[in-house]
């Protein structure tokens, strides 16, 4: 798919009422519709006008504490995307799926039957759970340490891929006149027998319309990058300014290709939290009311929860305790934004309330608040100074702020021939010019 | 709706398959225009050949269901869920989501899950599915008590979405469940809000005793692969007397007797099929068949249904695709012709649809008793 033109690439990193913490409290935004599956049908269509390539929902197995304040995740992404599915035609499915409290046989047939279903339109977000408190949900075992997890993820996902590929293409041949359904030379087990996983095969439904559906990552610690390096197609990624932006793209596409794989077939994605106005003032002001609405107490309990220290007693206008503050090593939850975060606290020397209202809405990741044109000026110069190959976008709030985004930065995207303006494929892997894989025969699913 | 009385009317669901899903669309849509009170998507575990010789393959129930509750607006949405390789947390979620989407429309058919799959679901150091499925019924029962609470771990009016003050949910009606079974252990709370039904409905599968005895703990329906009216009679005795053992209304559970029917332009036709099938199934797997005209085979199903041991029937999945077509069109009208069938186009929960009452929170009930929560 890759034409003479390169074009970016685009996500709606869909988060129930928006990216902005109190963007539920908004008087624009209805947080009981997140729920609702017309909620997800306007927002589909909304995405589908403005061609971006998918829509991608991230995922937790916990209640989060700071749910006081905040409105829950919603609903369950391989549950919703295949609903999504249902009412969309072209846009890309992205869930999340944690590799440590899943089975790859359970993951390997969800995603390769959302992919029948949406037609050759899913990825998967590999994760391993970086919440210790999930698993008191699924059996009271404690968190594997960071390492382990992801040594289990390396083995895990082999599998998935092994299981996928288990049909080969024509597999299912599914002739009324011969009365041949399958072509049992064409379906191959497994047998394997791993470090973490035994998995007998095959799967029990055909090869994906996509082969396999496309393989993203989101964590940016060291472990998290080396395995993306070696398996993930599409990287997310919370990068907060140009610079780090830079550096980050491109020591992912060097490791990449130390694995031996051609840097471009790994897509780095930051995220973008976005505030549109016609004019500077207006987003500036929608960003100075939706800060006016944080609750201070979810914010302390936000920083709390990510730090491992208890800051709840704390008054908003001390600096950032970093004396009290772990090493990064010690953190064995999201270390890679912990670093981040931690990082920028110390760089800026900011208060505790400045922190608060600096990573209220982007959380960590580069925001871009102003006209079409300057944010479209802000993501060109990350795509052309090689920062990104495109963005994970993340409105301000819901549906308002990603029909300001179709509506008014993608036509100018559009003007400077950086975005698509009709979709070239159907499968999420035409949208990201990622090429078909191969299968790979009998003896190439024993792993 | 009560299991007896004049109004008392038939309860029908039936089974999607295969992973075509264009195919399942169609059997949903064929289901929801002919009125029936839900489609149930079978669960697949491993992969396996049916009696042709031809692998089952089958879409993941949920991804399915939730695809077809976009272009549905009344049917209800069961899917299948095989307990030994499963976790409450994920399913309890799924169903959630599900539920709401739906509005009201979820629920799940509880099934210990097939032993020959454990080589798919086998982890390296640890004990892997055996207890689960050693025990099968008693790893059912406590995955649907652990479903329960964890949909009741939010009081249904937990989330108040107060913008002025900042607050989204009554941290007072959500609570950790610390369910600690045999088979399995989960904190919770869920991290969605009580789902519309309260408890999306669940049903078991009943063959033998144990079967029974879950059932009668925790199921709001049973399918039951019966051969006889006899038979039926004595399962819903025994099914009354466990239920009332067990502390719950002999008429909180509804009982479906699992059918293949074959229907043809005549007698003659549709028993030469039936003949067919029943070699193919093989002697091993008696199956319950009413084969004949539409009207033969409705008169079947009314002598069933009048002798009022079971509530309805569930389909099972059909070995011809014409079968659930020709009944969808030529029975269920003569079954409404005499009566016996809802008039179709009723949108409701499907509990409500079973004539099941929306279950209380057990722990906000509890509360109000001035109990410990």
């Amino acid at each position: 798919m890759e034409t003479a033109k390169r074009h970016m690439h685009l996500n709606l990193f869909l988060m129930n009422t928006g990216h902005h913490e109190a963007s539920w409290r908004h008087p624009d935004t209805s947080p009981r519709r997140i729920t609702e599956l017309d909620y997800y049908c306007e927002i589909g269509r909304i995405a589908e006008r403005g061609k971006l390539d998918s829509l991608f929902l991230a995922d937790t197995y916990v209640l989060p504490v700071t749910v006081r304040h905040k409105v829950l995740h919603g609903l369950e992404p391989f549950t919703l995307l295949a609903a999504i599915a249902a009412v969309t035609s072209r846009i890309g499915l992205i869930g999340t799926a944690s590799t440590t409290y899943n089975d790859p046989f359970h993951i390997a047939r969800k995603f390769a039957s959302l992919d029948h279903i949406s037609g050759g339109r899913t990825g998967w977000n590999i994760v391993t759970t970086a919440s210790e408190s999930a698993a008191y949900n699924f059996g009271d075992r404690a968190l594997p340490d960071h390492a382990q997890r992801y040594r289990r993820a390396d083995e895990f996902v082999e599998v998935v891929k092994a299981l996928w590929d288990s049909w080969e293409d024509g597999a299912l041949v599914a002739d009324k006149d011969s009365g041949v359904y399958a072509d049992m030379d064409k379906i191959h087990p497994l047998a394997h027998k791993g470090a973490f996983f035994s998995v007998q095969g095959p799967l029990n439904v055909p090869r994906a319309p996509q082969g396999q559906p496309v393989l993203v990552q989101a964590g940016s610690s060291e472990d998290g990058k080396s395995f993306a390096a070696k398996v993930a197609e599409a990287v997310f990624t919370a990068q907060n300014d140009y610079r780090s932006g830079q550096a980050f793209y491109r020591d992912m596409k060097d490791r990449a290709n130390r694995c031996g794989r051609s840097p471009d077939e790994l897509r780095v994605l930051p995220g973008l939290y976005t505030v549109v106005g016609d004019t500077e003032a207006e987003a500036k002001e929608l960003e100075r009311e939706l800060g006016e609405l944080t609750v201070p107490a979810f914010g302390l309990q936000r920083l709390s929860t990510l730090f491992k220290v208890d800051l709840t007693g704390y008054p908003l206008d001390a600096p950032v305790p970093l004396e009290l503050l772990p090493k990064a090593d010690e953190i064995n939850g999201n270390r890679g934004r912990y670093e981040l975060i931690e990082n920028m606290a110390r760089r800026e020397k900011l208060t505790i309330g400045q922190l608060i209202k600096r990573t209220a809405g982007s959380r960590g990741h580069a925001a871009a608040v102003g006209t079409p044109a300057q944010i479209a000026d802000e993501m060109e110069r990350w795509f052309k100074g090689e920062a990104a190959d495109g963005f994970n976008l993340m409105p301000s709030h819901m549906p308002g702020g990603l029909a300001d985004f179709v509506d008014k930065v993608i036509p100018e995207l559009q003007n400077r021939g950086l975005f698509r303006s009709e979709y070239e494929g159907y499968t999420l892997r035409d949208h990201y010019g990622l090429p078909r894989p191969a299968g790979r025969g009998r003896e190439g699913v024993r792993l | 709706m009560s299991a007896g009385g004049a109004d008392r009317k038939l309860i029908l669901t039936a089974a999607l398959d295969g992973p075509d899903y264009a195919r399942c669309v169609r059997q949903a849509q064929i289901a929801e225009q002919a009125g029936f009170h839900a489609v149930v998507a079978p669960e697949s575990s491993d992969f396996r050949l049916g009696g042709n010789g031809e692998p089952e393959a089958a879409l993941e129930p949920f991804s399915l269901l939730a695809a077809l509750s976009a272009g549905t607006a009344s049917i209800g949405l069961i899917a299948e869920v095989h307990a030994a390789y499963n976790e409450p947390y994920h399913i309890a979620r799924k169903l959630g989501a599900l539920d709401y989407m739906s509005r009201g429309r979820a629920g799940c058919h509880i099934a210990p899950g097939p032993a020959a799959a454990a080589g798919n679901f086998g982890r390296t150091g640890e004990g892997g599915p055996g207890p689960r499925l050693l025990e099968a019924e008693a790893a059912a029962t406590e995955f649907a008590e652990a479903l329960r609470l964890l949909w009741d771990s939010w009081e249904d009016d937990a989330l108040v979405y107060d913008k002025r003050a900042g607050v989204q949910m009554d941290e007072g009606k959500v609570r950790e469940i610390d369910y600690a079974g045999r088979y399995y252990a989960v904190k919770g709370p869920l991290n969605i809000a009580r789902p519309p039904q309260g408890q999306p409905p669940v049903l078991f599968a009943v063959t033998g005793a144990r079967g029974r005895s879950a059932a009668a703990k925790e199921a709001d329906a049973a399918v039951a692969p019966l051969l006889s009216t006899a038979e039926a009679a004595l399962m819903r005795a025994d099914m009354r007397a466990r239920m009332v053992r067990n502390g719950r209304r002999a008429e909180d559970l509804r009982l479906l007797a699992e059918l293949c029917p074959v229907v043809a332009e005549t007698n003659e036709e549709a028993r030469e099929l039936e003949h067919r099938l029943r070699q193919a199934f093989g002697a091993a797997s008696e199956r319950l068949i009413f084969a004949g005209t539409a009207a033969a085979v409705a008169d079947r199903i009314e002598a069933w249904f009048r002798q009022e041991a079971i509530d309805g029937f569930h389909i099972a999945p059909l070995p011809r695709p014409d079968l659930l077509p020709a009944f969808a069109a030529k029975v269920v009208p003569e079954l409404r012709r005499r009566g016996l069938f809802r008039a179709g186009g009723e949108t409701s929960t499907l509990r409500s649809g079973l004539g099941l009452a929306r279950p209380n929170n057990v722990f906000a009930t509890l509360k109000r008793r001035g109990g410990s929560d």
